[in-house]
């Protein structure tokens, strides 16, 4: 994009590439992938650590990936203490950032407590969402005497996007674990895509999420943009079948 | 542009709406609608930047200040783009003579039947985070009070953005954008699943929503939201 005063890559493409860089570890799926991008924003921004939170249902909570098992704990001790800036986040569907978790104790005593005892002095929870399709929050973790810039919320912000279409193309096919370097600006800004994907929701009977996962995988297997499909089930050219291709 | 005598009730109507739980994108509709009434435009649109440093489209007053501004989005060239590359005022162009500054997009604008443009940008600090674009359909030209004002336009859709409790926290700035383009998408998903439920186009469902949100106060974001929600039959 010509915005860009840099020469770097593009800052999806960046981000796709640090994911790429880190080791595979452990069974190839969702959660691995989820992993490494977890230590990939680790390691870009100079973190404590980042986990991937899945939005909890009724009963359950679920801390799908960590950059390591310290962040994890003090993650899931959100859900213990049902306080935290990702439990926050779930309640609110917006983004908590807290540049300095010290004065944040009377908020959420039990959590600061757990954080700052391991070191962490900042913390962002940023939802993973595609409009009123929420999946879950990216969380990082900030070592003491360093926080967010506009900068590193800008990196994160690219890395939830990734995180957020992981998500979004599993919830479909179950096997996908790879960013799909096919569609290389998979969440688009067209306004039309995403009236689509209600249209679809609605069509199809199928979650907000799922409606995306299947014009994604639609314009994948037809080598389209989601742009063409979107205007094909906008003008009702289009119709997907309720089973996945 | 209207009186300056005006001017001031002009700036007191839209400040008033900035209270507590406002809603973002009612709101910069409506200031893009007034900073056509207030420059005597024709059309009058808004675009933000998001963190991939792509351009979006948010508000405009018309149909055809949102297609200028997708028309300049989409060959990557124009005015607006020009004020966020480089952070400033674009002021008086003539479109019928910058055909080699925006070879894609002014013989476009000019087909549509516009003839001037000017762009501000919004600027929090050292960052552009969008910009405000003003177009004629006649050779009007700006005078320098008058470009302060709508300068002054753009600065209060870039305080609405990042809104009073980020006054001290720059760094948030990018996570506030991120939320007023979240609104964008909730309200476009829900457009589509009401039209689609209702047999109706996509903008008399959005002419619904706005119906829905101004009888009960609430905000169109939260209409939309809901609006998806009970028409998520997916059941589970």
């Amino acid at each position: 994009m010509a915005r860009r005063t840099d020469s770097g890559p593009a800052p999806r493409q960046r981000a796709v590439a640090l994911v790429d860089l880190e080791p595979r570890d452990g069974t190839p799926g969702l959660a691995e992938t989820l992993q490494r991008l977890c230590r990939a924003v680790t390691h870009d921004l100079d973190l404590a650590g980042a986990t991937v939170t899945l939005v909890p249902d009724e009963t359950s909570h679920s801390v799908l990936a960590a950059s390591g098992e310290q962040v994890r704990r003090t993650e899931e001790r959100q859900f213990d203490a049902g306080e935290g800036p990702t439990h926050r986040a779930f309640v609110t569907g917006e983004p908590v950032v807290v540049p300095r978790l010290q004065g944040a104790g009377s908020r959420w005593p039990e959590f600061t407590q757990e954080a700052e005892s391991s070191g962490v002095s900042s913390v962002a929870s940023l939802p993973l969402c595609v409009g009123a399709a929420r999946l879950g929050s990216l969380s990082l973790y900030w070592k003491r005497g360093s926080g967010p810039t506009y900068e590193d919320l800008r990196s994160a912000l690219v890395f939830a996007d990734l995180a957020t279409e992981l998500l979004i193309d599993s919830s479909c096919s179950p096997t996908s674990e790879d960013l799909d370097p096919g569609l290389h600006s998979a969440l688009q800004t067209h306004g039309h895509i995403y009236q689509a994907q209600g249209m679809l929701m609605v069509a199809l009977g199928v979650h907000l999420p799922e409606a995306l996962a299947r014009m994604r995988a639609h314009a994948f297997a037809t080598g389209q943009d989601l742009e063409g499909v979107a205007e094909q089930i906008l003008e009702g050219e289009l119709v997907l079948t309720r089973d996945p291709p | 542009m209207i009186p300056q005598s005006q001017l001031l009730d002009f700036f007191v109507e839209v400040t008033d709406t900035l209270v507590d739980d406002f809603d973002l994108v009612e709101f910069l509709h409506a200031l893009a609608a007034k900073a056509a009434v207030v420059s005597g435009a024709a059309a009058v649109g808004l675009v933000l930047t998001d963190h991939h440093d792509r351009v979006r489209y948010m508000a405009s007053s018309n149909e055809d200040g949102k297609l200028l501004e997708l028309l300049q989005i989409q060959n990557d060239d124009g005015p607006c783009l020009d004020a966020i590359t480089n952070g400033w005022q674009v002021v008086n162009a003539d479109l019928g003579e910058a055909g080699d500054r925006w070879p894609r997009f002014a013989p476009a604008a000019r087909a549509m039947g516009f003839q001037s443009v000017h762009a501000f940008p919004m600027r929090v600090r050292t960052q552009t985070i969008g910009a405000l674009n003003i177009f004629g359909t006649d050779s009007t030209r700006f005078h320098s009070d008058e470009v302060r004002v709508v300068q002054a336009l753009a600065d209060v859709a870039t305080i609405a953005i990042i809104h009073e409790r980020l006054r001290h926290e720059a760094e948030l700035i990018a996570t506030q954008l991120q939320n007023a383009l979240t609104s964008r998408i909730v309200i476009e998903q829900a457009k589509g699943a009401l039209a689609r439920a209702q047999g109706i186009t996509t903008s008399q469902a959005f002419d619904l929503i706005r119906t829905m949100a101004r009888s009960t106060g609430r905000r169109l974001h939260d209409v939309a939201a809901a609006v998806v929600d009970d028409l998520d039959t997916s059941g589970g």
